[in-house]
């Protein structure tokens, strides 16, 4: 009796615990969703704050942290053109979530793949004055996104979306940047994600691959 | 009898059952009232919340029991926490968010000050690459800060006068030392250029006035440099230019990097092909080695250290002081050292700063009268800071200089005379910087100097604030009092003087926008306790005294044009004194009324080439005519410039090189900066006058610096192992 009560009292922590798994699978999936959709700076926001929301819920998980970074991030690649100072604070709040992220699992490829879009970012705000100062540091992280995973497809798409956007004379431009969207495109087919893992950037690669192409 | 069977069952079922849902919402405004958009709202610890909508409401279902926390996170804003007690079918809530003071203080009042400075949090105006892309600075730090409002041009000495203000008045600090030389060594109307080179430093700050109470001694003006930290990585290059050449090569290691350089130039070949209006004996010919080590300590602290050698000699027959139609041959020999040395670190909660600097200079020249002057200065400085909250940040610290001057001189009548000067000076400040609210900051500083040299003290007051209209607006004033020791040569014969004064109020309109920067800025400076020479016995006296005035415009645009970048200053001057040997109150040969520059910048990327073209204009400055009674009644013609540079990337046998080439004055403009007159009147009655122009009509520099081990070809720099 003694015995089958015990059993019976850990089916059903185990029980709550699948609940709890499965109450975050479904908080994710759903705020994953959310965050594709997402268009405007205010939308990405909104998929950041949920994901804020679940990393304040689960403090063991990185990927929420890592969500939120990556949603911060691409609100304030948007806020660039329509108010700098806001997107350099929000790409501040990125880099600060993806810390936290980065202190749980500091060998994930996924992470140092973000750490460059991140840089990216910074970059972008003035080309001029920070490329020469960052693009050794995106390089280093991009080298290490791939070194830590050589199958994930956002260290070279990342990579060429850089290449793209530099000039010529440094080693970037259209006919430089195609062999990374290339290579990203073909490691994009092969990938299987799981779940919740990062899945972004093939369209946008496919959208890329397509203008160098053309050009 | 009650089953512990049951009573797990019960435990661990209760959160299936116990499904009573609560719907909370509420409208989130700050505390002053706008509501606030995209805000985060959570109870800690479960996956329940909600965004904010536009119109700052929120909505949300918790099925939550019991006493929970309600977050409201916001950037910029302290987070809202207020305990909730659920199951609450109907929550209302009104929470109010205050603008948190951290995101304030970032914020620099813009009265007085540049800035160009890797920081992004900081007003960024000038960065070293534009310093090096100006057109008409040919890589000079001076060169491009004359670029900017208030200054005046000032072509004969090379050197930036601020507001009114004379040379001596603007004085340049290294990593918060002064800088005894930071011009190499010339002679009058012979051009100085600044000793460093603008890819030492990751920021500038140029303060047109109403600077910290960090610094002292400067009247007018602070040029506040940073050097850079740790090299990024291993580098050998090689500059091959018109004038010269240079060696360099850079070790980076995990913490520390070394850098030593040589260098040496000659102008004789260039004055061989160029028309020159000096008559040169012996060509300027330097020689100079300079040293950098970093070395970043386990603690996150940077110990670094600068040291720099350089001679230089030339000489030329140069018109007499007395006749200026005759000349005499002049020679100039020059050596300088420099040390400057700092440690920085974090102590606890405080930010501490020790920094020696050491400087010898001897200029020696020869001609019919014989002048050497030595003067060395070693300066110690430490300083701490820290935030005490989130709304006060304290700075204070104090230096200590010791300085002598040591001039011997020979007259035309071989008559001799030898000065000897020594200087202890002490100085302490301290600081606050005060968020005062959320739309007003404020500095206030308070700094006491003591010269022994003098037997003086003083006791500077500085403050300044602003008013925060909006992220990228602000509206700021100053007000200070600064004071500077009377010049060395001033003190040949007496040493019972005051410190000169000076009284700086500023008030400042600033935009910063998508690319635009625009300010306005108009002050007032008054001066007290100039230096005055006696005519007839040479003795110095504080009897001088004077103002300027006026408004200077920046509008920089960064913007509309694809790949291009402009600005535009205008400086508006008033201003008159008296002192030196000027028998009345009268305005300066160095100032001139209106001062326009237009620098723009283009890259064409199908070229690899960065081109520039400067414009500058500058009214008629005065010079005194003794055949007029009127003193320094006389204006010279305005003043015209166009100069041009491009700088051409490439690839040298696979290294990365830069072919920069740039001309001053490309449409041959006369430029006039003043006249000279003889002491005596010729045989007419009249005295004879010699204009003082340029060396030569146009400035033409070319050079190619290859960078060994930087390599910038596609397959190399991307060569990540993908």
């Amino acid at each position: 009796m003694k015995n089958s009560l015990l059993l019976f009292s850990f089916l059903f922590i185990g029980a709550s615990l699948f609940a709890q798994n499965a109450k975050y699978n479904a908080a994710m999936t759903n705020a994953i969703t959310r965050l594709d959709s997402a268009q405007t700076s205010a939308q990405y926001l909104e998929s950041a704050n949920d994901f804020a929301r679940i990393a304040s819920a689960e403090p063991k998980e990185w990927l929420p942290n890592y969500y939120a970074a990556l949603s911060h991030l691409s609100a304030a690649f948007i806020l660039l053109k329509e108010n700098p100072a806001k997107a350099l604070e929000t790409v501040d709040v990125a880099q600060a979530n993806l810390d936290k992220a980065k202190a749980m699992v500091p060998g994930e490829s996924e992470i140092a793949a973000l750490q460059a879009y991140i840089l990216i970012a910074r970059v972008s705000e003035n080309p001029m004055v920070k490329g020469q100062e960052l693009s050794p540091k995106v390089f280093a992280e991009l080298g290490k996104a791939a070194g830590l995973n050589p199958k994930n497809p956002r260290a070279p798409f990342l990579q060429g979306m850089y290449t793209m956007n530099m000039p010529e004379f440094y080693g970037g431009g259209a006919t430089n940047a195609k062999p990374f969207f290339e290579k990203a495109a073909a490691l994009f087919e092969q990938a299987t994600p799981g779940d919740l893992m990062p899945r972004w950037g093939k369209e946008t690669n496919a959208y890329f691959l397509e203008q160098v192409t053309k050009k | 009898m009650r089953s512990p069977f049951l009573s797990a069952i019960v435990f661990l079922l209760f959160p299936f059952f116990a499904n009573a849902q609560s719907t909370l919402s509420g409208t989130v405004l700050t505390t002053r009232g706008d509501t606030v958009i995209g805000a985060n709202i959570l109870l800690e610890g479960t996956y329940d919340g909600a965004t904010t909508d536009i119109n700052g409401f929120f909505s949300f279902r918790s099925a939550e029991q019991g006493a929970q926390t309600l977050l409201v996170i916001y950037l910029g804003c302290d987070t809202f926490r207020q305990i909730v007690q659920l199951p609450n079918a109907k929550l209302q809530l009104a929470p109010r968010l205050k603008e948190s003071a951290s995101a304030l203080q970032e914020v620099v009042i813009s009265a007085g000050s540049f800035e160009a400075a890797s920081d992004r949090k900081k007003a960024v105006i000038l960065s070293s690459i534009d310093i090096a892309l100006t057109a008409s600075a040919t890589a000079d730090i001076a060169g491009a800060i004359t670029t900017l409002p208030g200054t005046t041009r000032n072509g004969e000495s090379g050197q930036i006068l601020v507001r009114g203000g004379a040379g001596y008045e603007t004085r340049t600090f290294i990593d918060g030392l002064l800088v005894q030389n930071p011009y190499n060594s010339s002679v009058p109307n012979v051009p100085a250029r600044n000793r460093f080179s603008p890819f030492l430093f990751k920021g500038t700050m140029f303060s047109t006035g109403g600077y910290s109470a960090e610094y002292g001694q400067a009247l007018s003006s602070a040029l506040i440099l940073q050097t850079e930290d740790l090299a990024p990585k291993n580098n050998t290059g090689v500059s091959l230019m018109s004038v010269g050449g240079g060696l360099s090569h850079t070790q980076r290691w995990k913490r520390t990097s070394a850098s030593l350089s040589g260098s040496y130039s000659n102008l004789a070949p260039y004055f061989a092909l160029l028309p020159q209006n000096i008559d040169w004996i012996k060509a300027p010919q330097s020689g100079g080695a300079e040293l950098i080590l970093r070395h970043q300590t386990k603690q996150e602290g940077m110990v670094k250290l600068y040291g720099s050698a350089n001679r230089s000699a030339m000489s030329m027959n140069y018109p007499d002081a007395f006749q200026p139609e005759q000349t005499n041959p002049l020679s100039l020999l020059a050596d300088n050292v420099y040390l400057n040395t700092s440690y920085r670190s974090q102590v606890g909660k405080w930010t501490m700063f020790a920094g020696l600097a050491y400087t010898w200079n001897r200029d020696s020249i020869g001609s019919n009268i014989a002048q050497r002057k030595i003067q060395q200065s070693a300066q110690a400085r430490f300083t701490l800071s820290r935030s005490y909250s989130r709304k006060v940040k304290l700075k204070f610290g104090g230096e200590y200089l010791t300085g002598r001057y040591d001039e011997y001189f020979r007259d035309t009548d071989f008559s001799q005379f030898h000065v000897l000067r020594k200087e202890q000076y002490g100085a302490a400040f301290a600081e606050s910087d005060l968020v005062i609210s959320s739309k007003i900051v404020a500095r206030v500083g308070l700094r006491a100097e003591h010269s022994g040299l003098l037997q003086k003290t003083n006791l500077a007051p500085r403050i300044s604030a602003a008013y925060i209209l909006d992220d990228n607006e602000q509206v700021a004033m100053a007000f200070g009092q600064f004071y500077q020791n009377p010049e060395y040569d001033l003190l040949r014969r007496n040493t019972d003087l005051q410190f000169e004064r000076a009284t700086h109020y500023m008030l400042n309109y600033q935009r910063i926008r998508n690319g635009y920067t625009f300010r306005v800025e108009a002050y007032q400076k008054t001066y007290k306790n100039l230096v005055k020479t006696d005519p007839s016995t040479y003795l110095s006296n504080n009897g001088g005294g004077g103002y300027a005035r006026g408004i200077d415009v920046f509008f920089r645009d960064q913007k509309t044009i694809k790949r291009g970048d402009y600005w535009v200053s205008y400086s508006y001057l008033d201003t008159k004194r008296d002192y030196r040997d000027f028998p009345v109150e009268a305005v300066p040969t160095f100032a001139a009324t209106h001062n326009v520059s237009v620098v723009y910048k283009h890259w064409f990327s199908g070229i690899n080439t960065a081109f520039g073209a400067t414009y500058a204009y500058q009214s008629g400055r005065p010079y005194n005519d003794p055949n007029t009674n009127a003193f320094n009644s006389g204006r010279t013609p305005d003043y015209h410039d166009l100069s041009v540079n491009a700088s051409y990337l490439t690839n040298l046998a696979g290294h990365f090189t830069i072919l920069y080439v740039s001309a001053t004055n490309i449409l041959g403009f006369d430029q006039v900066y003043g006249y000279q007159f003889g002491t005596a009147p010729g045989p007419d009655g009249r005295f004879a006058a010699r204009a003082i122009t340029p060396p030569s009509r146009h400035f033409l520099f070319v050079g190619l610096f290859i960078n060994f081990g930087q390599r910038y070809k596609a397959s190399e720099t991307t060569k990540v192992d993908i």
